[in-house]
Formats: structure tokens, sequence, C-alpha cells
């Protein structure tokens, strides 16, 4: 019976294979790899964590300011219970003996606040203070009264927070490049860009499709400019934010038989910096200052230039703008130096470290390939 | 199993070596050519290594099973791309003939007859002999009619039949 023997044939086939496809293990494993995706509220979420922890960091870690409700506490005529007139006596006295305090350490009530100097304004004690020479900016003053310029910011802090707002102009490089080898059947791609063609040069497949093809890459950042606003929050600290353009640039030589293919591809993005400051040294016109932040940058463009060779001879040229998405966030940290060469102007230099977030995205770019960098920027800042 | 789940470069290669034959055979029976098969293999492998993690493991065989589903459906998907499965081409009306001992004739023989059948027929033949579909769920799947899916299965096995004892008359 004919029906029979097609019922056969399930049974008859079922241990029957063929060899795979040659070069498809290398295609399978080639594309499996970078197809672990996030989600993309992964990166945001993510983004957004490190963000927050720099400003709790920042927050934390902040001067601590003199509490007013403490000071105020202190009214004419009135002495607080728990501390003897005695002991305030002693305690003004040695006061009035130490250098002067730092902005940033807690006072008490049994503190004298910090003055400006004041010449004509001996202090007035409850009890009999030894007569001690008046030390700018450290003359104490009685528990009872309140400082008329308790309102007023100490000398050092003044100092400190005069320069509130600074703009800044800045450029810098990555201290290392990126290399990629891959290998394949026909000219590989050009990973995660939406090109006319699958690859860098419309006309080199079909020259080499199905012929073993090996691709070298070196990847390298070109550009970087940013500009910039920070805001001092408080002495010592600020936050800023801005702009930035980055170039990456990617340089293949694919070979496949005698043809030879050299592409040039530039990704453009731009980003958007967060970032917390801390000046950790101030001595004459320089200070030494440490950084902290996240940077989130979105690929705006592209360009990709081609030439083929087959032999010696030169088989096609081209050039195309391929459209590219890639959302990117980065952590950033650095140290630099910062010396004012004018009043109102700095030059700095910062070493710093990036850890490009990898996004699971197939582009293929220094950001990818190297996601931790060190680098080097410089740059101008007007204080004002 | 575990280590394809947990998508483990190690587990994949395991995966591959051991099902790639199979599935390369399983494949090739939909769509000849082999350059378009890598291709279509390479989509399926990326999709099983994706959905793996859902597959529920009852045995070898619902593993081998499942996997042949998904590259059935991904050769399936490639030739409705192609438009190859709207491509009518007639095959002679041949009388159908009793076959004889099939165990004679080697599996890859087979295989290369139902390799020559026309893109229509071919895929009517598979779905319905090694996937065990109905016409009516074949016809809804290729967008035809059920007799059309039945007519094209009737000529199919007809051709094969005529092949299958031609080779065995010659090997005899």
């Amino acid at each position: 019976m004919s029906e029979k023997w097609t019922d056969k044939l399930p049974s008859l086939m079922e241990g029957y294979e063929e060899a795979a496809p040659e070069g498809l293990w290398d295609a399978v494993r080639a594309g499996a790899l970078p197809k672990r995706r996030f989600a993309p509220w992964l990166y945001a979420a993510g983004g957004l964590v490190a963000a927050a922890a720099v400003a709790l960091a920042a927050f934390l870690w902040r001067p601590v300011a003199v509490e007013p409700s403490v000071v105020s506490s202190v009214v004419p005529g009135e002495v607080p219970s728990v501390v003897p007139g005695e002991v305030l006596a002693e305690t003004l006295t040695e006061t009035a003996a130490e250098p002067v305090r730092e902005q940033n350490e807690p006072q008490t009530f049994t503190e004298a606040p910090e003055q400006p100097v004041r010449e004509q304004n001996k202090p007035e004690t409850l009890t009999n203070v030894p007569e001690q020479p008046i030390r700018e900016q450290n003359e104490p003053q009685t528990f009872t009264e309140v400082p008329d310029s308790f309102t007023e910011k100490p000398k050092a802090r003044t100092k400190s927070r005069r320069k509130r707002v600074e703009l800044q102009l800045s450029t810098g490089a990555y201290l290392a490049q990126a290399a990629s080898l891959s290998s394949g059947y026909g000219i590989p791609y050009s990973p995660g860009m939406d090109t006319k063609a699958d690859s860098p040069s419309p006309t080199v497949p079909m020259l080499s499709r199905n012929r073993p093809s090996t691709t070298e890459g070196s990847h390298r950042q070109s550009l970087r400019l940013s500009l910039g606003v920070s805001y001092a929050f408080a002495p010592r600290w600020s936050v800023g934010s801005g702009l930035t353009y980055t170039a990456l640039r990617s340089d293949y030589a694919t070979t496949s038989g005698n043809t030879v293919t050299y592409a040039t591809r530039h990704l453009y993005y731009l980003g958007v910096p967060l970032q917390m400051q801390f000046n950790a040294l101030e001595w004459k016109r320089l200070s030494v200052f440490v950084s902290a932040g996240a940077l989130f940058e979105t690929a705006v463009g592209s360009r990709l230039n081609t030439r083929a060779f087959i032999g010696e001879q030169q088989a096609s040229e081209s050039q195309q703008f391929p459209s590219v998405k890639d959302l990117r966030w980065s952590l950033t940290a650095g140290a630099g130096v910062q010396y004012q060469l004018f009043r109102y102007g700095a030059l700095f230099l910062q070493p710093g470290f990036s850890w490009h977030i990898p996004n699971g995205g197939d582009v293929e770019s220094y950001y990818s390939l190297h996601p931790c960098s060190f680098d080097l920027t410089f740059g101008y800042r007007f204080t004002f | 199993m575990e280590q394809l789940r947990r998508q483990s470069p190690e587990g994949m290669r395991l995966f591959y070596e051991r099902y790639s034959g199979f599935l390369t055979a399983v494949c090739s029976r939909y769509v000849p050519d082999r350059a378009d098969v890598k291709d279509i293999l390479q989509d399926a492998f990326l999709q099983m290594f994706d959905a793996a993690r859902r597959f529920e493991y009852r045995g070898e065989g619902s593993l081998k099973a499942w996997a042949s589903r998904i590259a059935v459906n991904r050769a399936l998907k490639w030739l409705r791309a192609q438009g190859r499965l709207r491509r009518v081409e007639d095959l002679p009306d041949v009388p159908e003939e009793e076959v004889g001992t099939l165990e004679k004739v080697p599996p890859a023989v087979l295989q290369g007859f139902i390799r020559e059948l026309p893109d229509g027929y071919r895929t009517v033949f598979n779905l319905f002999v090694f996937e065990g579909m109905p016409h009516r769920e074949i016809a809804r799947l290729l967008g035809i009619k059920e007799d059309s899916s039945a007519s094209q299965f009737f000529r199919a096995r007809a051709v094969l039949a005529k092949k299958i004892n031609l080779y065995i008359k010659e090997h005899e």
C-alpha cells in the first residue's frame, strides 16, 4: 500500500544526519554571544542609581554647617542650665587662646562663634577672663551675646564659596586603543549599523561571498569636546553638568582572498554628564580636586568610508552615512590639578577613569571593546 | 540542558555538536540550497539558545522534537519570505505505484528524492509526512486551499514512489 510507505518514512529517516554547512558554528557562536541584551530600562535605572549614589555620598560627606537652632538657643540674659558659669568662663578662656578653628568643625554653645575682626568690640565676659592678645578672626564672644554678625559667613568660608558658578570648556582623549579580530565568510559587517548592504562596502560581499575572510579592527576616540557648568553648593563641593560631543573612530581591514577592503567609521555621540567635584587641597593658586559622576550618551550619527582593492587595483570607493542607535551610560572618576591663571579663569588637567557600562547592543566601537579606559582631560574654567 | 538554559558557551557548543547534523538534514528537506540552509540554521540555533530557558525538558526526544520544530518553522518562514510557497510548478500527472521494499533505499537517497520536488509540493509532503500535520492545518499554514494541499501531496507521493521503485529496480 502506498499509504504505508509514507508512514514508514519518518522512522526510516529519523537517524539520518547531514554534515552541517561549513562555518555554521562560527556564525552561530558570533551571533549568540552578543545577543545577550539587557532591557533598556535596566541601563536607565543603573545610571540613575549611580547618579543618586554620587549625590548621596556628597550629601553625607558634606561639611557640617553651624546649626542655627543650637546658637539661637543662647539668648541674652539666659544661661544654659547645664553649664555652670565658672566652667563657661574656663571654656571661654581656652577658646580665646585656641587657634582659628576649622570652619566645618562642629560648634557647641560653649564655643564662641567665629567673628570677623571687630577692632572696637572688646570681649565682654561674665567672669574675669585674663586679658588675651587680640587674635585675628578669633575674638571670643560672651555666651550671652548673640553675635550681630552671626548671619555673616566666616571669613574662610566666604573665600571658599566666593566663586559659586563655573563655566568650563575642555577636551580630552582616552589613553589607549582597542583592537578586534574576526573571521567568517564574506565581509562580516558594519555591526549594529543600518547600512544599505550588510557590509562596509556594498560591492565587497559579491566579490567575496562564501569565501573566508578576516577582519582586523582598531578603535579609538578621535575627539571629545565638553561644555559644562558647575555650581558650588557647599564649601569645596560643587555639582556640574553640561554637554559633551564625542567622536569614536574604527578602522577595519578585511582580507578575503586577493580582495582587501579598508573601512573607516566615525561614530558621533552627544552626552550629558552629571558630576560631583570635591576640592581636596588648595595652596596659593593651585588646587587639587577629585570628581566622580555619570555620563549619558546617545549616538547621533556616523560616517563610513570604504575602499576595496582587488590585488593592487582599487575596485571601489564609497562613503555612507548609516543610521546608528546606541544609548550608553558611563561611570566616571578622576583627580586633577587646577591653576588659577587670572581672577576669573583657571586651567586644569585631569586624568580620569571611565567605565562604559555594556548595553548589550551590537554596535562595535571603542566603548564596547574597551569598557574600562583611562583618559586625560584639560580645559579652561571661567569662575564667577 | 542546564548549561544551555544558562546560555553558557560550553552548553551551546555541546548542543550544536549533538544536533547540528540532524537539524541540517531536517532543514535540507525543506530548503535544498546549502547556503540558504546555513542562514536558516544560524537563525534557528540563535532562537533555540534564546528560548532554551523556557523549554521544559521531558527527555531526549522532547528536546530533539523541539529543536526540529524551530528549524522547520524557520525554514517555512524563509520560504514564505522568498515567495517560494506561492510558486506553483505542475508536476506530471503520474499514476500511483506500489512501492517495493523501502528499506532497500538509503536515507540519503530518499532525502535527495524529496529535495528534488518543487518547493510547494516538497513543503506539503514534508509537513504531512514528517510533521504529521493534517491537510487542513497545512492549508492554513501555507495559505492555500485544503484541496490544493491534498492534491499536491498525492502528486508528490506518486512522483516519489516512481523514483523509489526505479532506484530499487536499478540496484537489485
